[in-house]
């Protein structure tokens, strides 16, 4: 059995999540200071991709990076590159599609932290920007984990926007979902049940670290 | 005037009105919870902003909302010990201490951090984690954090109102000693009137948001103005009164008493439990008014008897409560059932801390009866 699928789906995932933590920790932090309209608005906006279908977050990535759109055609013409329907494109659909998750995890953990850790900080006269690295994130540090772990699992299992963007091409797109539902479609079922069984144990894996982390809390 | 502060902040639902200033001495707000008084020290520090008004503190303006002035918390120079402490839980004793120090002493940072926690006698703790610290080696590292800064100011909110009553005994003297040596205005939270008898001089009374003049302890406990006053300094029985030429009803006791003169907010009468006396002890009965009683229900308190009663004859709504030694109560039986108040102790009340403004009432309302 080719175990490319697996190997592609970690790096993806791991890449995504990456990108996704760095992000929802940064975007938490800074929705959590603005005024309250604006913490609404923005807040809406960043998580709907958690209630969007992941083929309509594909749909969006394609018309902006495929090469007939403006972005994609420059990048084509200009250094040759062309993103859609390869292993990249998936990075881009699974961190918009794990980012909520990151994003909400971050806040949940900077809202749930002692504010008057915060209002200290401030009175002893100390920087925002140290509060916030220094303070704020090594005591949230739990939650996060915790955001990263679910974001890596929602990544590990994304289908709909992947396949939409990547679509299914053995030994350079293949992903453990989209593996599942090609070898499903051409009838090969026991090709198919085994990359159910690796879903399957991918899945368990992930949550019984998730659940090691909640405990540790 | 060392701190004075004016301010206003409106909450939709609650507004906010604290106006007082105070000396280089310790002045408690003394309130109800939700009164207003953490949100003041918040305005002070920086943290909330009021919609208008002046806060000063030894001449430099930290706030004022007709010359747009309004310093973030890190250049206010005021020192806050939060309820909880907070220390930075995953920081050091040490490095707790030494983030305290401001940047202008970057040079002997870990020199000063060191001398306090000497002199805050947590040596050997300095690597210890806040979680690994008693209560009360928390509260001295907080403390010491604080005052590595050099603050104008010390604020203090509610520092013991998470503790058990008697780690709360022992943290209190050792906050007293330590504050002893502060010579600079301190503000300290609280809603016990105990412990804030013991620890400070001046009192304001923060009631539903609205702050009374600063008074001197004892002229607060032996005379209160406001209602509000009168229960924050532990009287039991107050009644809406009802005026009429020249007489005083207190509506839910039944009771009508004569005073010389009623000023004009009194909208209540106030009467300690432990101020009411058996007739037979009243050395000189003009200075006492009388009234027979009848006892509704009998309590037993650990060192005293609290009987509840109400005046003889009379539909009364609410009972008196009366506490009396458990060894003078004995005596009560065989005596009549009339007792007595002291002229002095019956306390007429206006309503709040806005009323108490009011011009009229800059007398004192004392020995009216």
């Amino acid at each position: 059995m080719d175990m490319f699928p697996l190997w592609n789906s970690l790096r993806i995932s791991l890449i995504s999540t990456s990108l996704a933590f760095f992000l929802g920790i940064f975007l938490a932090g800074f929705v959590m200071g603005l005024p309250r309209a604006a913490k609404g608005i923005s807040d809406a906006l960043l998580t709907m991709p958690m209630a969007l279908p992941p083929t309509v977050v594909g749909y969006f990535i394609l018309v902006t990076v495929s090469p007939k759109s403006a972005i994609g055609g420059y990048l084509r013409d200009t250094f040759g590159m062309v993103i859609t329907m390869r292993w990249q494109a998936s990075i881009i659909a699974v961190t918009i599609v794990a980012f909520p998750l990151m994003y909400r995890t971050a806040r949940g953990a900077f809202e749930s932290l002692d504010k008057n850790l915060v209002d200290a900080g401030k009175t002893l006269g100390l920087s925002n920007a140290y509060i916030f690295f220094r303070i704020v994130i090594p005591n949230s540090r739990q939650g996060m984990l915790a955001g990263a772990v679910l974001a890596f699992a929602r990544g590990l299992g994304e289908y709909g926007a992947t396949s939409m963007v990547s679509g299914y091409i053995a030994g350079r797109t293949a992903t453990v979902s989209t593996s599942v539902a090609y070898y499903w479609q051409i009838n090969q079922d026991d090709m198919a049940f085994r990359w159910v069984m690796v879903n399957l144990a991918l899945s368990l894996a992930v949550m019984i670290l998730m659940n090691m982390f909640e405990r540790k809390r | 005037m060392p701190l004075v502060c004016s301010i206003k902040k409106d909450f939709g639902d609650f507004a906010l009105s604290a106006d007082f200033s105070a000396e280089d001495e310790k002045t408690a707000l003394l309130g109800a919870s939700g009164s207003g008084k953490s949100m003041t020290l918040k305005c002070i520090a920086g943290i909330v902003k009021p919609d208008s008004g002046h806060i000063e503190v030894n001449g430099k303006v930290l706030f004022d909302s007709a010359s747009r002035i309004n310093l973030v918390p890190q250049k206010r120079h005021v020192g806050f010990l939060f309820q909880d402490y907070a220390l930075f839980p995953n920081m050091t004793t040490l490095k707790n201490i030494s983030l305290g120090v401001p940047k202008a002493e970057k040079a002997n940072r870990d020199k000063i951090a060191r001398q306090l926690i000497s002199s805050f006698q947590l040596d050997g703790l300095e690597n210890r984690f806040p979680s690994q610290l008693s209560g009360g080696q928390r509260q001295r590292c907080a403390l010491a954090r604080i005052l590595a800064g050099n603050p104008e100011i010390l604020m203090l909110d509610e520092p013991f109102s998470a503790l058990d009553a008697f780690l709360r005994w022992q943290l209190e003297q050792e906050l007293g000693v330590m504050l002893e040596s502060f010579k600079k205005p301190v503000l300290y939270v609280s809603h016990n009137r105990d412990e804030v008898y013991r620890l400070c001089e001046k009192i304001v009374i923060m009631d539903r948001g609205v702050s009374g003049k600063p008074e001197k302890k004892w002229e607060l406990f032996e005379n209160p103005v406001t209602r509000s006053a009168a229960i924050l300094t532990g009287c039991k029985n107050i009644s809406p009164i009802r005026i009429e030429s020249g007489k005083v009803e207190a509506i839910s006791w039944g009771l009508v008493f004569r005073p010389s003169s009623i000023p004009r907010n009194a909208a209540f009468l106030g009467i300690r439990a432990n101020y009411i006396l058996p007739a037979a002890k009243a050395e000189n009965p003009a200075n006492y008014v009388f009234f027979d009683y009848e006892i509704i229900r009998e309590i037993e308190d650990t060192f005293v008897c609290i009987l509840l009663i109400k005046p003889a004859g009379v539909e009364a709504k609410e009972p008196i409560r009366w506490e009396i030694r458990k060894t003078d109560r004995p005596a009560l039986e065989t005596q009549p059932r009339k007792c007595c108040v002291l002229r002095s102790h019956m306390m007429l009340l206006a309503d709040s801390n806005e009323e108490q403004s009011d011009e009229a009432s800059e007398v004192r309302w004392k020995n009216v009866f």
